[in-house]
């Protein structure tokens, strides 16, 4: 669950002594062939957090997937079942508003994910990030402080140790009798999701801003993404009108998304001169081609 | 296909190991997959790991079994794994093999004192039909990875405690196949009865200038001898309550009858024109 409004995010401090990198859109398809898969516990968390560098490494050529861990059922206003559906139809919306090749509900209880079987969630990452061979995950900081929803730190945590596990052929071996390989995560971007969390990258999302917009208005059972065909329509039962909400409910949706929703990404922008940013603690795991002892050994060896 | 599921190498060749070899003689594929690390059986962890999935492969390979799997959870503290994880390895066996029958060690037998084996029957009762398209549409990204549905129709669970055998409902002739049972057991050399124990009585004659004439004149003769003269008399012994040279008994669960089509059959016997 994304909620606003929680002061001091913009001062929220850099990672450590880490120089911020102010990425920008790239040329082309420079990621052609790369595959990322952004693991989220709510329909809101991904559209909030990271949908802005979501829609960018799309433009610039990976193929993205998504993934929710809970089933929301504590959001939407209605029963839990109830909750339960609207949710999903949300996210899969969001899904194709972003252009998601996939989308891969787990339906793990929401709130409750501390008590689930964390071995049995990362072992279905694992088997995810292996069968679509991904190359970077984008999830939250497992160990971002403030944390305290507890499906977005075990969610974090599990996608940690999965990037890394998935590349270990002696775990899940039997995923390699069905001719499922080996497959390491090598890039992660965790989201900012709270003040005084750690950035190391801002990323200027601002030609991605309308993708960002389109992600947000179907978080229709939570994440307000309807929150301004709500307000036109009480407005028309009080004999009012806002010019800034349009003539219909996906207007009124959009505009309020844009007027009210993106303070966050405008703060973040206007530190580096951007009109929106997002923010990530960005982790490199890429090995170079040749280790230090390859390269030793190619200049140093002598005949016997 | 049939998957004989084990917590420990010797569960599997000790109480099911003639109705596995029988099934697969009549045209079953098997597959052996063991749940734990056997760690407590051995000098040291690590030599007893190392011989324990020696013995399973080697098992397998006795009983006729295509291929044997090992999930290495540890020995003896299996009531510690999250049962959901190892259903859900399961479940992605029994997809990918296709499975139709499994052994299990049956989850409900009394007084059985192993963890081991209780959260190895539970797992295997739940995945078996969770596998399945009636199962829920369970970890449907296995079925987006390639792995298909299965239907697992029967299973055979076997016990070890005698109180367990109240559940019996099926005894398996396995005279034809008490060979096959017999060098499965021997194959289990880290733990168990059967193993290198005939040798090692041959061996300690010997040094006392005897030998006896029912263990042969080498090592193998002596090991197959050994299991198959001291190791079967519980399966003789079942096996002569029912007329048998040997069995084994399982309390066995079929196939579910089909309401659709038993409606179906109905609607085709009684309906009238309108
Ligand atoms: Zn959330
Ligand atoms: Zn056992």
């Amino acid at each position: 669950m994304y909620r606003h409004g929680i002061p001091g995010f913009a001062a929220a401090a850099p990672a450590g002594n880490a120089a911020v990198l102010v990425v920008k859109d790239e040329r082309g398809q420079p990621h052609r062939g790369k595959v990322f898969a952004a693991v989220h516990a709510h329909l809101d968390d991904v559209p909030y957090y990271a949908s802005g560098l979501c829609a960018k490494l799309m433009s610039e050529g990976y193929t993205g997937y998504i993934v929710r861990t809970s089933n929301d059922e504590k959001y939407g206003g209605r029963t839990t079942a109830q909750n339960i559906l609207s949710n999903e139809e949300d996210h899969f919306r969001m899904a194709a508003a972003l252009g998601f090749k996939d989308v891969f509900d787990f339906y793990y209880q929401n709130h409750d994910m501390n008590g689930i079987s964390y071995i049995d969630l990362r072992g279905r990452l694992i088997l995810i990030f292996r069968m679509l061979k991904v190359n970077t995950v984008l999830t939250f900081n497992p160990w971002g402080p403030g944390e305290d929803d507890p499906d977005h730190w075990v969610t974090g945590r599990a996608v940690e140790e999965a990037s890394w596990m998935a590349g270990m052929p002696n775990d899940f071996h039997e995923h390699l009798e069905a001719g499922i390989q080996p497959h390491t995560v090598t890039e992660r971007y965790y989201f900012c999701a709270q003040p005084g969390q750690p950035f190391n990258r801002v990323v200027d999302i601002g030609t991605h801003i309308e993708k960002k917009i389109d992600a947000i208005v179907e978080c229709k059972s939570q994440g307000n993404g309807n929150r301004g065909s709500i307000v036109r329509a009480q407005l028309a039962r009080q004999g009012k009108r806002l010019a800034m909400l349009g003539n219909d409910d996906r207007a009124a949706d959009r505009a309020y998304a844009r007027q009210f929703l993106l303070d966050n990404d405008r703060e973040y922008g206007k530190q580096h001169k951007l009109q929106y940013a997002e923010r990530f603690y960005y982790v490199d795991h890429r090995k170079p081609s040749k280790s230090k002892a390859d390269e030793y050994i190619e200049t140093n060896a002598v005949r016997i | 296909m049939l998957a004989a599921i084990q917590a420990h190498s010797d569960d599997v060749t000790l109480f099911c190991a003639g109705t596995v070899a029988k099934l697969i003689g009549e045209g079953y594929t098997g597959y052996l997959i063991r749940l734990s690390n056997d760690e407590k059986a051995g000098k040291t962890v690590g030599q007893g790991v190392v011989q324990n999935e020696i013995d399973n492969q080697e098992a397998a390979k006795a009983l006729g079994c295509k291929k044997a799997f090992s999930f290495y959870y540890r020995n003896h503290r299996m009531d510690d794994c999250a049962m959901i994880e190892i259903r859900q390895r399961l479940i992605f066996l029994f997809r990918l093999l296709q499975v139709n029958t499994v052994f299990a060690m049956d989850p409900y037998d009394h007084y059985d004192e192993n963890p081991d084996h209780i959260v190895a029957g539970k797992a295997v009762e739940s995945a078996s039909w969770m596998a399945s398209p009636g199962g829920g549409h369970e970890y449907p990204e296995q079925l987006k990875a390639g792995l298909k549905h299965c239907q697992i129709r029967e299973r055979y669970y076997y016990c070890r405690s005698p109180q367990g055998h109240n559940l019996v409902n099926r005894v398996v002739d396995i005279s034809s196949y008490i060979d096959h049972k017999v060098r499965a057991n021997v194959a289990n050399k880290g733990k168990g009865p059967a193993g290198d124990n005939g040798l090692r009585l041959r061996q300690e004659l010997a040094r006392q200038g005897k030998k006896l004439p029912l263990l042969g004149n080498d090592d193998a003769t002596a090991n197959f001898q050994y299991v198959k003269h001291f190791l079967m008399d519980d399966f003789r012994a079942l096996g002569k309550q029912f007329g048998l040279e040997y069995a084994e008994t399982f309390r066995y669960i079929g196939q579910e009858p089909d309401l659709r089509q038993a409606v179906r059959k109905y609607a085709d016997g009684h309906a009238v024109p309108l």
